[in-house]
């Protein structure tokens, strides 16, 4: 019992979040008068924060617990530590910014409703159990929160067809990759006990698909001479696992659904999508290279990660180029910036830089929630009844009709491109550094050389707003509530480009040789957080 | 570890019937023709004992007050997949109670404990059923 | 593992299936891929929503099947536990899915995939 409650003690961020979202549904039935409205967005956020909170106090002590971190929960199915914590409280800013930019437009819709921000924190919460989880079941489960809410929050414009034609397609393929995921689990799960019982282990009350087992069974697995890596039902297991948290990630070639999907989508859908989505699909990510490429015989999948990463820097890049709506471009921007991560997950997956690698993965998770969020927050903000400016030629001359907006979204963009000063630059190069330390020097180069093609399209916006003479007036601005999460999201852009440190405590570029192990996060005085931070490479270290 | 045993099993003693692969079919083949004997009883005897005096109402095939012909791609009013769904939805809850129900007898000192979460776990689904109640969804008109 | 202990818990089946009884383990695994893979061509061949979304619960179901004979053959109930999970997720996953083709049914009088195309850049 005392367990169970050190559990709700650990993970008491996503619970406290379901809760709120709970209340926000109940209260939203009968709220109809504007104050009332007010309130949801407001609450929302109060709620956000304070779970942010919470999740980095539990995640920094556990009571009663001070030795055992990162601590287990739930039969071993969930877990704690600084990383989880960093998705956590992540996730909590990118669903915060979302509920600050989306009252006005839900408005204009009509469809302000509490549904939105109750489906919101539900998603939210489901993206912070994926990152907490230990075991494929819940990371499951996790998953199928997040993307249930997200199916809904993206036909949630429900008089438009291109909202409703959004879901259908995101809802299908969602669906569709969720199986797969599934299935891998599935056959994961036969594989593992098949090799623990071959070595005849203990088969009873244990859970075949815990993250904590299955590296356990690898290394004893390749110990007895019949390794794990080399069994057709696990090799399946994990390319179908790749494929159905690929498609959420939209790695290439799973990507075909994200232009459309997020260009129907409700804008703040889009934006939170954009975001959340990825968050708990890296956080998965993160997890299964953890537990399953730090043992022997990984170089296939090191050598597919390679190939999806390659691919997906590629193809977001040169899509996006193409692309003239807007939020199609951003789309395919983050296509892009997926590759990006998977880079550092595959640096991750290498022992000797893996936990300056998932440093790298964590930051520029933050660094792409803000700027990208930001720069959708500025699409609403400048948009007015009846619709955003979609197009990228309407936001021609936008710095001599509303310099503070161009000058945000340019910010924003010019993160997303990575030039200094900008965490998006700090994030790169924090990521490529980990290639390069992990040995994994070729994507690294070639991660340089797409990204300087990306280039191309994040300045071409930058020059028509501030070259060209401007065409549109941009009356009536939408203001409000996005143009302080735009201008919130800028300023935390530049602040952790100026002082990344504030944050993380990367490792001088010339260590290449130094002992990788530093702080998550900056650590309070006298605690120890290293063995915390650097238990998820080795999972079995406390067990 | 709780006991699953499954009863209807328990008679195929591995000593006694695995020599066969055919024979640990015999529960499924006893089964079949107990169902088809109970079927054809029914029936049979409704034919020899009662009073048979049919008009064309009678005749046609029983089928819940629906008119059991017509075309294959009848459209049914969208309010009935709002009532599948929700039925769906709550119905499927229920499995989560059957292993809890199971292992509940053998929860020894934290029986109160279970109890406390599985109330915890029908109070979330009382919030949605508040929710979808309150939102008109169970209103037929 | 002390055999005794296994058949106490598990009946005969456990102690059946492994030994050649009933129904070999593999036969349950092909049966399950044949349909996670028909399931799969399904989704991508039809043009239906509601048919694909048939599909994608027959691929559902092949990881139940899978999931419950992998837990039953090695004597372990996380497979169970695990397919219940995916059953009930199954079940939300209708109820959404349901919803928004009725909602895009009340907006366009079709389904069909073909028709959904306002989106092609």
């Amino acid at each position: 019992m005392n367990d169970t409650l050190q559990g709700i003690w650990a993970i008491s961020g996503p619970l406290f979040v379901a809760i709120m979202g709970m209340v926000v549904l109940v209260i939203g039935l009968g709220e109809t008068s504007p104050a009332g409205r007010r309130f949801l967005p407001l609450g929302t956020i109060l709620g956000l924060v304070a779970a942010g909170i919470l999740t980095l106090v539990s995640s920094r002590g556990i009571p009663n617990m001070p030795d055992v971190t990162p601590a287990r929960f739930f039969g071993q199915g969930m877990l704690m530590d600084d990383v989880g914590g960093w998705f956590c409280v992540t996730l909590c800013l990118a669903a915060a910014l979302t509920a600050g930019m989306a009252p006005a437009y839900l408005e204009e819709k009509r469809i302000n409703n509490g549904e939105f921000y109750a489906l919101l924190l539900f998603a939210t919460c489901g993206a912070m159990l994926m990152a907490l989880a230990n075991d494929l079941i819940n990371v499951f489960v996790g998953l199928e929160i997040l993307s249930v809410s997200l199916y809904i929050l993206c036909g949630f414009s429900r008089r438009e067809l291109r909202s409703e034609e959004a879901a259908v397609k995101y809802f299908l393929l969602g669906a569709f990759a969720s199986a797969f995921f599934v299935f891998g689990s599935a056959l994961i799960y036969g594989a593992v006990g098949i090799a623990n019982r071959a070595i005849s282990l203990q088969q009873e009350n244990v859970s075949f698909t815990n993250f904590d087992i299955i590296s356990e069974a690898l290394q004893n697995s390749a110990r007895s001479g019949m390794p794990l890596m080399s069994s057709p039902l696990f090799v399946t297991g994990i390319a179908l696992i790749v494929v159905g948290l690929g498609f959420k990630a939209s790695l290439v070639p799973f990507h075909s659904y994200a232009p459309d999907v997020y260009e129907g989508a409700p804008t703040p859908v889009t934006a939170f999508m954009s975001a959340g989505a990825k968050l708990g699909a890296f956080a998965a990510f993160l997890r299964l290279s953890h537990a399953f490429l730090a043992s022997d015989g990984a170089e296939p999948y090191r050598l597919v990660l390679w190939t999806l990463a390659a691919a997906t820097m590629l193809v977001g890049n040169v899509l996006a180029m193409r692309q003239t709506n807007i939020k199609r471009m951003l789309a395919c921007s983050s296509i892009a910036h997926a590759g990006y991560l998977l880079v550092g997950i595959l640096a991750s997956s290498h022992g000797s830089a893996s936990l300056y690698a998932t440093q790298s993965v964590l930051f520029y998770l933050l660094a792409y929630t803000l700027m990208n969020l930001g720069a959708f927050a500025v699409i609403i903000w400048l948009g007015r009844n009846g619709g955003d400016y979609l197009d990228i030629r309407d936001y021609a001359g936008l710095a001599k009709k509303q310099p503070l907006a161009a000058l945000t979204l340019t910010i924003c963009l010019l993160s997303l491109a990575g030039i200094p000063p900008t965490a998006g630059f700090f994030g790169k190069l924090y990521l490529f550094m980990a290639a390069i330390r992990s040995g994994e020097v070729s994507i690294a180069v070639i991660g340089l050389v797409i990204s300087a093609i990306g280039l191309f399209y994040y300045l071409n916006l930058i020059m028509q707003m501030y070259l060209r003479e401007p065409h549109l007036e941009f009356e009536e601005p939408r203001e409000g509530g996005a143009k302080r999460a735009a201008i919130l999201a800028a300023i935390l852009t530049i602040i952790l480009g100026v002082a990344p440190n504030l944050l993380v405590s990367p490792s001088p570029a010339g260590e290449m040789n130094a002992p990788p192990p530093v702080p998550m996060l900056k650590t309070r005085p006298g605690e120890n957080t290293l063995e915390r931070g650097s238990l998820p490479i080795e999972p079995n270290a406390n067990r | 570890m709780p006991n699953f045993r499954d009863p209807s099993l328990s008679v195929m003693e591995p000593n006694v019937l695995s020599n066969s692969l055919l024979n640990s079919y015999i529960p499924v083949l006893v089964m079949g023709v107990a169902a088809i004997a109970l079927a054809a009883a029914l029936i049979g005897l409704n034919g020899i004992l009662g009073p048979s005096r049919p008009n064309p109402q009678k005749l046609s095939p029983y089928e819940c007050g629906v008119t059991p012909i017509g075309s294959a791609r009848e459209r049914f009013p969208i309010k009935f997949y709002l009532i599948a769904m929700l039925f769906i939805v709550f119905d499927i809850e229920t499995v989560f109670m059957y292993p809890w129900a199971v292992t509940y007898i053998h929860s020894g000192g934290m029986m109160i404990f279970n109890l406390i979460e599985m109330l915890l776990f029908v109070g979330i689904l009382f919030v949605g059923y508040y929710y979808v109640w309150k939102r008109g969804a169970f209103e037929w008109e | 593992m002390n055999p005794a202990v296994q058949n106490a818990n598990y009946g005969a089946l456990t102690s059946l299936m492994p030994l050649g009884g009933v129904v070999p383990l593999t036969w349950y695994i092909t049966l399950a891929s044949l349909l996670f893979i028909t399931g799969a061509v399904g989704v991508l061949v039809k043009r239906n929503p509601i048919v694909i979304f048939m599909c994608v619960e027959l691929m559902l179901n092949a990881s139940n099947l899978a999931l419950i004979a992998f837990g039953r053959y090695l004597g372990n109930s996380g497979g169970m536990m695990f397919s219940i999970f995916v059953m009930a997720v199954a079940a939300a996953e209708v109820a959404v899915g349901l919803g928004i083709l009725i909602s895009i049914f009340r907006l366009r009088d079709s389904i069909s995939v073909d028709e959904v195309n306002l989106m092609r850049g």
